[in-house]
C-alpha cells in the first residue's frame, strides 16, 4: 500500500507524548501528511484541556506513560467520545491495563502509515477499536 | 650206747617200764643236744645230736675229758663247768656262737650238778639246743618293724616336703639306709620315656660321673630293664655282671661294686623313675630287703605321683587365677574402648591394657599412612623423648620389629633384640633402654593393615602360650576399634560437611518413608514452609496445608508422575506463610525403588523467591532499556529533523548534527551511572564546558550555585539546553567577543508555592550582536528553551538578546512529586 502526501487531509489528530521531540516529530510528520495536529500535549491535564477545547477530532496518538502518570484518563475521554487512538509504547504488551485489550498499540518509533493504519484501518490495519 | 645204770636218777630207777635201751631212744629223739659229764668232765653220756654237733661225729667220747674232746671250749664255759660242779645251777636262753666256717649260731643251754646216791654232786649234765633259726627270724622280725617304722617315719617327712627334690632325697636316704647302702641317687623319667635324668644323690662326689646325668631308659641298661620288668635289679658285682659293662667306669670311679635298682612306677603301671642303691663290696639283697624294698618304692612312687598331682593342680590354679586376672584386665580395657570419646583416649587404653597383660615395661601404638607407608606414631608409654622423636615413623624397610611385623602381616616376638635382630639400631635400641619387642599388626577383617601395636621389656622376655593368645584378642579389638572409629570419624566427618553445606545454601531436606509415611524435615524446611522449627509433625498433610492452592494441584501430580515414571522430578510452586508472605519454592526429588515398590522419597527444597524477583527485575530493566532506547532514537529523530530546518547545507548539517548526538551521548553515558550517584546541575554545567573547551577559559566565565540533585526525566533535555547555550556563546556570543563575560547562577526559589530551581545564564561585553538571520538560524536551540522546556519539563523560561549579550532564565519546579524520580 502506498500513501500519498494528501492521505490525512483534513483529518484533525491529537497528539499526547511527554517527549517534546517527539511530540515535535509526530506532529511535523502528520502534518506533512496533511493532518491537522492538535497539541501535541505533555500531560493528561493539557490533553484533557485540548479535548475539552476542541469539538472535533478524528483520531488521538497516545503515549502510555506521562512522566510516570498513565495516560488512561485521557483515553477514557476518548473511547467515551468513540474517537479513534492508538497507544504508543515503549514498553510491551503486559504493561498496559487490561481494559484496554481492544485499543492498537504501536512501538516508538512510530512512522505515519502505521498510525494511518491503526486510526483509519486499511489493507494491514488493525482491528477497529471499537 | 652204754650208758652207767648208776648215774640213772633214782626217779627213773623207780619207773619199771623204763629200760636202759628205751631211755636212749628218748634222749636221742629229744631235739636238743645233752651231755652228762663225771667230776672230771669226762663223758659219762652223750646224745646222738650232742656228738653230732660238739664232737664232730667221733663215737668214742665215753670216758674222754670234754675239754680233750672238744679243745675249743670257750674259757667262759670252763668256768660255768666249775660252777655248776660246785653245785649251781647255771644257763644261758640265747648264746652266739661262731661257726668253724665264720657263720654265726644262736644257742640255748642248762648246766645243773648231779648227785650220786650219797648225795654228794657226782658231775655235771648240760644240755643245749640250736636256737638259731629261731633268734634270726626274732631279728628279722624286729628289722622288718624298724623298716616299717622307718617308712612310717619317711611318710611324716614326705608328706612335709615342700618339694619333689626333698621327697627323693628322703626316700633315698630311707632305702639307702634300708639295703645297707653307701650310696645311692635317684632318676626320673623324661615325658618321653626314653631318658633318665638325675633328680638327687647321695653319696657321690659333687661333681657326679656325667654319665649320670642322664640315662638311657632302653632295654639294654640296667635301668631300662628294671623299668620294663617293673621289678628291682641287682646287680651283686659290677666287676662280673655283663649287664653293667657300660657303667663299669663310673663304679670304679664313685667306687661301688654292687648296685640294686629299684624301678618307681605309678599306680596305673607308668615307670616314673628309678631309686638306686650303691655298696661299696659285692654284695646281694634279700628276700627280706627285697620285700621291704617293694614297699619303700610304692611309697616313692605315690609320693612322686601325689606331689605330680598336687602340682599340676597348684599350677592350674595359679594358671586359672592368672587367666581369671587376663580375662579381668582384657575386659576392662574392653570398657575404657567402649568409653573412649576419641582415637587417641582408646589408643591409649589399649596400649595400657597389653602393657599391663604382659607386664611389659613400655609401648607404642602406630597407625599406618597407606599413602606413604609409613607407620607414624601415635600413643606411647614409657619411653623417652629421644626415641619418640627417632621413630616417629617407621618403614618397613628397616630390621626392626616394626619391619618384620609389616612386612610378614604376623606377630613379631623378638625376644633378644641383641641376638635376634641386626645392629642397625642397636645404639638406639640400648639407649632406650629394651631388650625385647613384641610387635603386633593391626589387621582390620579386610586383610588391610592398619598400624602396630607393640610393647617392650627392659629384659630378654619369651612369652607364654596363654599370652599370646590374649595378645591376638586384644590385637584383634584394637585394629577392630582403630577400624570402627576410623569409619565413624569419616562418616560424621562427611555428615558434617554435608550438613554444613545443606544449611549454607539454606536448602530444605526431606526424607519420606514410603511404606510408613513417615516424613522427616530439616529445620530448614520447617522455616520454608513458616513452621516454627519441630513444631509439628512433618507430614504430607502438613506440606499441603502451606503450598498455594493454585499451585497444589500442579505440584502433586508433578510427584505422581515422577512415582508412575520412576523418574527424578523438579517441581516449583508458591507457599504461603502464616503470615501472609508468598514464597515461590523449587523441589527436587527423587524415589527410592526396592523391587519396584517405592521405598522412599527424598529431596531438596530451594527457596528462589528472590531469584525469581531478580530475573522479574531484569525484565523489567531490560524493558526499561527497551523504552529508553526507542525514546532515545525519537530524540534523535526529532533533533535530525530540527537541525535540517535550520542549516543551509549538508556540510553545516553534518557539524550541528553531530555536535548535538555528541551532547546527546554525554547525557546518556551520565544517565547510565544515575543510579549510583545523583546528576546536579553543576554537573550538567562542568560537564558541557569541558567538552567544548570552555574550561580553558578562565576569568571569562564564572558559574556557581547549590548542589542539586536532577530528577532524571530533566536531565536529557537540561544538558541539551546548557549545549545549545554554550554553543551559541562560543561561536557568536561572549565567548567569541574578546571582551565578553559568561556567568552561570543557579539558586532555589522557595518562595513560590512550589519550590523551584532558577537557572540564569547571562552573557556580558559582546561587541556585536549576532546579524538576524543567523538568530533566526540558530532556531532549535531557541526552540528547545522556550517550547521544549516548558512543554516537557513544565518549566518557565526567558530567552532575551539585549545591547551586549543574551539573558536566559530557566525556572523549573522542584515539587515533592518530583522527589522520587531525583537522580
Amino acid at each position: 500500500m502506498t500513501m500519498n502526501g494528501d492521505t490525512l487531509a483534513d483529518r484533525r489528530i491529537l497528539i499526547v507524548e511527554d517527549n517534546f521531540h517527539i511530540a515535535a516529530a509526530m506532529a511535523r510528520l502528520l502534518k506533512r501528511h496533511g493532518a491537522t495536529v492538535i497539541g501535541p500535549a505533555g500531560t493528561t491535564t493539557d490533553a484533557l484541556a485540548l479535548i475539552a477545547g476542541n469539538e472535533r477530532i478524528d483520531g488521538a496518538v497516545l503515549d502510555i506513560n506521562l512522566h510516570g502518570k498513565m495516560v488512561y484518563p485521557v483515553a477514557n475521554v476518548l473511547l467515551a467520545k468513540s474517537v479513534p487512538m492508538v497507544f504508543m509504547t515503549g514498553y510491551d504488551d503486559r504493561s498496559i491495563a487490561p481494559g484496554y485489550t481492544n485499543v492498537p498499540r504501536m512501538q516508538k518509533p512510530v512512522t505515519v502509515e502505521g498510525v494511518m493504519r491503526a486510526l483509519f484501518g486499511g489493507s494491514f490495519a488493525a482491528p477497529s477499536p471499537r | 650206747m652204754s650208758a652207767p645204770h648208776a648215774t640213772v636218777p633214782d626217779r627213773v630207777e623207780h619207773l619199771p617200764r623204763l629200760e636202759t635201751g628205751n631211755l636212749r631212744a628218748f634222749i636221742d629223739q629229744a631235739p636238743v643236744s645233752m651231755a652228762m659229764f663225771d667230776r672230771e668232765m669226762r663223758y659219762m653220756a652223750a646224745s646222738q645230736r650232742w656228738i653230732e654237733r660238739l664232737c664232730g661225729g667221733r663215737r668214742d667220747v665215753i670216758g674222754r675229758s670234754h675239754y680233750e674232746v672238744n679243745p675249743e671250749v670257750p674259757q667262759h664255759w670252763r668256768e660255768f663247768h666249775q660252777r655248776a660242779l660246785a653245785g649251781e645251777k647255771l644257763g644261758e636262753e640265747r648264746e652266739r656262737l661262731q661257726r668253724q666256717d665264720g657263720s654265726a649260731m644262736w644257742v640255748r643251754w642248762q648246766a645243773c650238778p648231779w648227785h650220786d646216791a650219797g648225795g654228794e654232786i657226782g658231775g655235771i649234765t648240760v644240755v643245749g639246743e640250736d636256737v638259731t633259726a629261731e633268734v634270726e627270724r626274732e631279728q628279722a622280725l624286729r628289722q622288718g618293724t624298724s623298716a616299717l617304722a622307718r617308712l612310717h617315719d619317711v611318710g611324716w617327712r614326705l608328706r612335709l616336703a615342700g618339694s619333689l627334690r626333698e621327697g627323693l632325697d628322703e626316700m633315698l636316704l630311707a632305702t639307702i639306709e634300708l639295703l645297707g647302702g653307701v650310696m645311692g641317687h635317684v632318676h626320673m623319667l623324661d615325658a618321653d620315656g626314653k631318658t633318665l635324668r638325675l633328680a638327687t644323690q647321695y653319696g657321690f662326689a659333687p661333681d657326679v660321673p656325667a654319665l649320670l646325668h642322664a640315662i638311657s631308659a632302653a632295654d639294654d641298661t640296667p635301668d631300662g630293664r628294671a623299668l620294663r620288668m617293673r621289678m628291682p635289679v641287682a646287680i651283686a658285682d659290677t666287676e662280673s655282671d655283663d649287664t653293667y659293662t657300660a657303667f663299669r667306669s663310673v663304679a670304679r670311679e664313685a667306687d661301688y661294686r654292687a648296685v640294686v635298682k629299684a624301678p618307681l612306677i605309678g599306680r596305673y603301671g607308668t615307670p616314673l623313675g628309678i631309686i638306686s642303691t650303691h655298696f661299696r663290696v659285692p654284695h646281694r639283697p634279700t628276700d627280706d630287703d627285697l620285700q621291704r624294698l617293694e614297699l619303700y618304692r610304692r611309697r616313692a612312687a605315690d609320693f612322686i605321683e601325689r606331689f605330680n598331682a598336687d602340682e599340676a593342680l597348684r599350677q592350674s590354679n595359679a594358671k586359672l587365677a592368672a587367666e581369671t586376672k587376663a580375662m579381668a584386665q582384657f575386659y576392662e580395657a574392653g570398657l575404657r574402648l567402649w568409653e573412649a570419646k576419641s582415637l587417641q583416649e582408646g589408643l591409649d587404653a589399649t596400649l595400657a591394657g597389653t602393657i599391663d597383660l604382659l607386664g611389659a615395661d613400655m609401648g607404642t601404638v602406630q597407625l599406618f599412612d597407606s599413602g606413604s607407608k609409613l607407620l607414624r606414631l601415635v600413643a606411647h608409654r614409657g619411653f623417652k623423648q629421644e626415641f619418640l622423636d627417632y621413630f616417629r615413623e617407621a618403614s618397613p624397610e628397616q630390621d626392626t620389629a616394626f619391619g618384620r611385623a609389616l612386612r610378614s602381616g604376623k606377630l613379631m616376638v623378638i625376644e633378644d633384640t641383641e641376638r635376634d635382630l641386626s645392629a642397625q639400631f642397636r645404639a638406639i635400641r640400648r639407649a632406650a633402654d629394651y631388650r625385647s619387642i613384641v610387635a603386633a599388626p593391626l589387621i582390620n577383617s579386610g586383610g588391610t593393615l592398619l598400624g602396630m601395636l607393640s610393647v617392650h621389656f627392659r629384659a630378654p622376655h619369651r612369652l607364654g602360650d596363654s599370652e599370646l593368645q590374649w595378645l591376638e584378642l586384644y590385637r584383634r579389638r584394637a585394629a577392630d576399634f582403630i577400624q570402627r572409629v576410623g569409619t565413624q570419624e569419616a562418616l560424621r566427618e562427611g555428615e558434617e560437611r554435608l550438613r554444613l553445606a545443606i544449611e549454607t545454601a539454606h536448602l530444605a531436606t526431606w526424607d519420606r518413608d514410603a511404606r510408613t509415611d513417615a516424613h522427616v524435615w530439616n529445620d530448614e524446611f520447617y522455616r520454608i514452609f513458616g513452621y516454627e522449627v519441630g513444631a509439628i509433625e512433618a507430614s504430607h498433610a502438613a506440606w499441603a496445608r502451606r503450598v498455594h492452592p493454585d499451585d497444589r494441584a500442579a505440584a502433586e501430580a508433578v510427584v505422581e508422575n515422577a512415582d508412575r515414571e520412576h523418574t527424578d522430578y523438579v517441581n516449583e510452586f508458591r507457599v504461603i506463610r502464616p503470615d501472609g508472605s508468598v514464597r515461590w519454592v523449587r523441589a527436587r526429588g527423587r524415589y527410592l525403588y526396592y523391587d519396584g515398590e517405592p521405598l522412599r522419597s527424598i529431596g531438596l527444597v530451594e527457596d528462589i523467591t528472590e531469584a525469581r524477583q531478580q530475573i522479574e527485575t531484569q525484565r523489567v530493566l531490560v524493558a526499561e532499556l527497551q523504552h529508553r532506547t526507542r525514546n532515545l532514537m525519537a530524540v534523535v529523530q526529532s533533533i535530525a529533523q530540527q537541525t535540517r530546518d535550520s542549516v543551509d547545507t549538508l556540510a553545516e548539517f553534518e557539524d550541528r548534527f553531530d555536535e548535538r548526538l555528541q551532547a546527546l551521548s554525554r547525557v546518556q553515558s551520565l544517565l547510565s551511572r544515575a543510579d549510583n550517584e545523583p546528576i546536579t546541575l553543576g554537573a550538567l554545567v562542568v560537564m558541557e564546558l569541558d567538552a567544548l573547551g570552555a574550561d580553558t577559559m578562565g576569568d571569562k566565565i564564572s558559574y556557581g550555585g547549590p548542589e542539586t540533585p536532577l530528577r532524571k526525566s530533566a536531565v536529557e533535555m537540561l544538558a541539551l539546553a546548557i549545549h545549545e547555550l554554550l554553543t551559541n556563546a562560543l561561536k557568536h556570543g561572549a565567548l567569541a567577543s574578546p571582551t565578553g563575560r559568561l556567568v552561570v547562577n543557579w539558586r532555589i526559589d522557595e518562595t513560590l508555592p512550589d519550590r523551584r530551581l532558577v537557572l540564569e545564564w547571562a552573557e556580558y561585553g559582546v561587541a556585536r550582536l549576532p546579524p538576524s538571520t543567523d538568530s533566526e538560524r540558530s532556531g532549535y536551540g531557541r526552540t528547545l528553551i522556550e517550547e521544549a522546556l516548558p512543554y516537557s519539563l513544565s518549566a518557565q523560561t526567558e530567552f532575551e538578546l539585549s545591547a551586549d549579550g543574551l539573558r536566559c532564565r530557566i525556572s523549573l519546579p522542584l515539587s515533592p512529586n518530583d522527589a522520587a524520580e531525583i537522580a
